[in-house]
């Protein structure tokens, strides 16, 4: 009872709550960002020119200096976290900084590292810069995880993506090839391969030595450019041969070919399970990136962002 | 201490895997799960891939503004369009100023991020790195939310309150970030389906460079999806030396073979001789060599490492001593030796014959064969890209964007060339397997039945043998007769006794065949139909082929090193050409070429190399192609456009003969001295 009537501790209240008071009136500042100093806005230009081959247009710019200033802030908060300290490849990178300027000669290496961090040579290297925005954007999507992607959400994108999730057709098949100045054997040569039903080794005896082989199974067109060329598979296509007889020729970059089909599996809509692993790294990519994106604006909030 | 620490958690990153078993499929055996390929060759058919890519994770492609994740980078490989930068903020978000699409996809490639840029996140959820134990960090794991406020020092970002979760998992999960993401990428991007479009590797960059400032970059490629917890950076582990790298990767390699690794040198043009070194090694480092570097990549983006050209090097040397006669070899020979002569003109030395270019280095491996019976050198050959823009495969000269950030923007011709003019857009990886399966691949890359192309597809078989018949080139089944009767790229020969002596005498190799007379090459290659697969795709050129070649080395019999390059199919006056004003060839070639070859000075006594090279006619290089569009005229230097100098520079060589160049097929000689 008597503590609580004694003036030292009332003058400790009031004067909390006039500090408090005084901070509710008068808020710290919120800690600024920018304006870059014109020889930084300079550089951007520059590597902008240097990159597009043309000066970056006015919105550009200022999109140019908002990721810049981004990548400050981002340092900043990096250091607040006293990352420099934690991170092996800041600390080999100063390490290297300090035998490069010969002042880390047959000292330890912690000892080298508290004086490069006493330097402030953290403060100046890009590639210390660099890496410290890279930790932190890792923490930032830690501290802010997406949402995963829910079954609803994988179906509406299959949907979506019917188109681009298409299944090719599949052409197995065996041929016999002939270079262009063996054409005149063509018609003979089919016309044995169909009066003697030949298949597989038989027919194979007839052809020319052919590089890729003789017999190709379930082959997409795309596949099959790359044996043959691109010609082949269209010229294939618009033949368009019934299964189990010889047909042809079928002209590619190399010379003709006499081709029997054995089975086509038709282009198809992806079923979703074939689809489902592609869905849910892309819907889960984009994601990220979009938490990425929310969370460097929050943090942006939080300062006084001063773009020129 | 420390290296034996490293060693220690490579063996329990390892250790992990080593608990699950293999389980074979069908009678192929696999050592990962996954259906077995409805397109299975036995006579093996062609696979296209780029095993050197870098993704926004690498320093130095992000340094140029790459933003393509390795997942994007797969899908870039498959055939999809990707946004590359100039990267503009848009309403939503960045938006790509150019787009870059593959003509043809490809069926394999590994995104391969520098390592020593992928360390943990986070210090403090890491116990085996130094400062797991400071003050902070156990502050951190044990109180989260209090270390949050040690941590902040602002402390007004209360929103991010619980960063961590509460036992911090978040946190860890961001720490593994790059290395599980690149896995992850791989991961989706690999088909285990019984289609078997598309295969990745998981690997990473080691980027050690040795004490004469030379590179000994070699990419880590990884069988499946068993890999270190965290990749060996030389940051990371602090080992900066390849025979210890070795080790840490033996380390992680379990007896069932489920975790298992290439290691592909590259650029050993830029390693002033320091890739394949000539002192003594110990015989552990001569095994690991062995096991894990059976390829190089010899064709990239920083130029050829195949051979040295230097005019008039090779007169006086003697009659049939041809090193550094070869003219192709001109073909992107950087003009410096090391990377850091690029930069610093006062330490620019030109490159010399033994500065690390293959040949050189199958001359020390045979020299070392002679000496102590194993050849340490013995490497195939893959080309891959080296993109930092993240886009595997994007070799096409007539639409290479540079690879760093410079390029052209959409619908605009750019100032000047997009990259420096001695540099190229890079080559492919020829993979020769059954399937398109990660253990197919691998199988093949391991026993190096590989080759490298500069860009385009061209297809190239190359066997050797006694037994293979003159005729052979005529038959259709010629492929398979040669598998039967002599050995493919990559493969041995011997002549009896042609081992290594031991104390019980000679022992004949293991793997190689056995050579009764004279043996004979067949080499057989077809030209790239070329085209494009998707309309947004600048199609890629099929240019014809000029000559097929054999390129023999020996140590003769006085120890002296010869060189020797045998045109053996085409015709190298064959009249075709290049206008080099407008780029459009001239001038007839062949579509497909084939021959079988016998060596006239063949000597059983000798350690010999052997390789196939196909040769395109002349077309422009990239950079012509460039200064031709801009009709760059160089006898009036004040009207060169900005950027476009290099056109005019005295190293410009505005032609280039695209080639594909076989892995070695190697001959055992008679060994010269007794084992010591």
């Amino acid at each position: 009872m008597q503590l609580l009537r004694h003036p030292a501790l009332h003058f400790i209240i009031i004067g909390g709550a006039l500090f408090a008071l005084l901070r509710w009136l008068n808020p710290p500042p919120r800690p600024s960002l920018g304006p870059l100093p014109e020889p930084r806005i300079e550089t951007l230009r520059l590597q902008w020119l240097g990159i597009a081959a043309r000066p970056p247009s006015d919105a550009q710019l200022r999109a140019l200096i908002q990721s810049e200033l981004d990548r400050d802030m981002l340092f900043r908060e990096a250091l607040d976290y006293n990352i420099h300290r934690r991170d092996p490849v800041v600390r080999q990178r100063l390490l290297r900084n300090m035998r490069f300027l010969q002042l880390a000669e047959g000292r330890p290496d912690d000892d080298v590292f508290r004086d490069a961090l006493r330097m402030e040579l953290h403060l100046s290297d890009e590639v210390v810069k660099r890496r410290m925005i890279q930790v932190m954007e890792q923490l930032l999507l830690a501290g802010n995880p997406p949402p995963p992607p829910q079954e609803a959400d994988i179906r509406q994108a299959f949907a979506e993506r019917r188109a681009d999730l298409r299944r090719p057709a599949r052409y197995s098949l065996e041929h016999v090839y002939l270079p262009e100045e063996r054409a005149a054997e063509l018609k003979p040569i089919l016309a044995r391969l169909r009066a003697e039903k030949l298949q597989g080794r038989e027919a194979q005896a007839l052809s020319a030595p052919f590089l890729p082989g003789y017999e190709f199974n379930a082959q997409s067109p795309a596949q099959l450019a790359r044996s043959f060329g691109t010609a082949f598979a269209r010229n294939l296509q618009s033949l368009n041969p019934s299964i189990g007889e010889w047909a042809g020729p079928v002209q590619s970059t190399y010379g003709h070919h006499l081709v029997r089909l054995s089975a086509i599996e038709p282009e198809r809509d992806a079923a979703l399970e074939e689809a489902r692993r592609q869905l849910l790294r892309d819907l889960r990519l984009e994601r990220r990136r979009e938490a990425l994106r929310q969370a460097v604006a929050e943090l942006r909030a939080d300062y006084e962002v001063v773009l020129q | 201490m420390r290296e034996a620490v490293v060693f220690l958690l490579a063996a329990l990153a390892c250790a992990a895997s080593a608990a699950a078993q293999p389980r074979a499929a069908d009678a192929r055996a696999y050592t990962e799960e996954r259906e077995p390929c409805r397109d299975y060759r036995p006579l093996n058919k062609v696979h296209w891939g780029d095993l050197h890519v870098h993704t926004k994770w690498s320093l130095d492609a992000a340094t140029q503004a790459t933003r393509t994740t390795p997942a994007q980078s797969y899908d870039f490989a498959k055939g999809t369009s990707i946004g590359i930068q100039p990267w503009v903020q848009g309403d939503f978000q960045l938006e790509a100023q150019r787009r870059l699409q593959l003509a043809r996809p490809l069926d394999f490639a590994a995104v391969t991020d520098h390592a020593e840029l992928l360390g943990e996140v986070n210090i403090c959820t890491n116990p085996e790195l130094d400062g797991h134990d400071s003050w902070a960090c156990r502050a951190y794991r044990w109180f989260p939310r209090l270390a949050f406020f040690m941590f902040n020092a602002k402390g007004t970002a209360g929103h991010r309150l619980g960063f961590c979760g509460e036992d911090g998992a978040l946190c860890r999960e961001a720490g593994a970030g790059p290395w599980r993401e690149i896995q992850d990428a791989a991961e989706d991007a690999y088909d285990r389906s019984a289609a078997c479009r598309f295969t990745s590797f998981v690997g990473y960059e080691w980027t050690g460079t040795a004490e004469n400032d030379g590179n000994i970059h070699r990419n880590v490629i990884f069988r499946n999806a068993e890999v270190p917890r965290l990749p060996f950076g030389v940051t990371e582990t602090g080992i900066s030396t390849t025979s210890l790298h070795w080790t840490l990767l033996d380390e992680c390699i379990t007896a069932d073979g489920r975790c298992d690794v290439l290691v592909i040198p590259h650029n050993s043009n830029l390693s002033n001789g320091a890739m394949f070194e000539r002192a003594p090694r110990a015989a552990e480092d001569t095994y690991l060599r062995a096991r894990f570097e059976t390829l190089v990549e010899l064709l990239q983006h920083k130029g050829s490492s195949e051979c040295f050209y230097g005019a008039g090097y090779g007169l006086g040397a003697g009659p049939g001593l041809g090193i550094g006669e070869d003219e192709l070899c001109a073909f992107e020979q950087l003009p410096y030796n090391t990377f850091a002569g690029k930069f610093q003109r006062w330490s620019r030395e030109p490159p010399q014959a033994d500065d690390g270019f293959m040949r050189s280095a199958l001359r020390k491996g045979l020299r070392e064969e002679r000496r102590v019976g194993e050849n340490p050198f013995k490497t195939g050959f893959i080309g891959s890209t080296d993109t930092h823009l993240g886009t595997p495969g994007a070799v096409n000269e007539a639409d290479f964007p540079g690879h760093g950030g410079a390029g052209k923007p959409a619908n605009e011709m750019p100032p000047g060339l997009p990259d420096d003019v001695e540099f190229n857009p890079g080559g492919l990886a020829a993979v020769w397997a059954p399937e398109n399966s990660r253990d197919a691949l691998f199988e093949a890359m391991r026993r190096r039945e590989t080759y490298a192309t500069s860009g385009p597809r061209i297809e190239l078989r190359f066997f050797g043998g006694s037994a293979l018949r003159p005729g052979l080139c005529e038959r259709a089944d010629w492929i398979e007769q040669a598998y039967q009767q002599g050995v493919p790229m990559g493969g041995t020969l011997y002549a009896p006794p042609g081992g290594r002596y031991t104390e019980d005498g000679p022992v004949e190799p293991e793997d190689a065949l056995e050579v009764k007379g004279i043996p004979r090459f067949a080499v057989a290659a077809r030209r790239d139909p070329g085209g494009s697969l998707f309309d947004g795709a600048a199609p890629e050129p099929s240019g014809l082929l000029q000559r097929l070649q054999i390129i023999k080395g020996w140590i003769g019999e006085d120890g002296a090193a010869h060189e020797k390059v045998y045109d053996i199919a085409g015709d190298a006056d064959n009249g075709a050409g290049v206008d080099i004003s407008s780029c459009a060839p001239y001038g007839d070639g062949f579509d497909e070429l084939c021959a079988v070859w016998k060596d006239p000075d063949y000597n059983p006594a000798e350690s010999v190399y052997y390789y196939a090279r196909a040769v395109e006619n002349p077309s422009c290089r990239w950079s012509q192609r460039i200064c031709a569009a801009r009709a760059v005229n160089c006898s009036d230097p004040g009207a060169v456009g900005e950027g476009l100098e290099g056109c005019c520079a005295e190293s410009h060589r505005p032609i280039i003969q695209e080639r594909a160049v076989s892995s070695p097929i190697w001959h055992r000689g008679k060994p010269a001295t007794r084992w010591e």
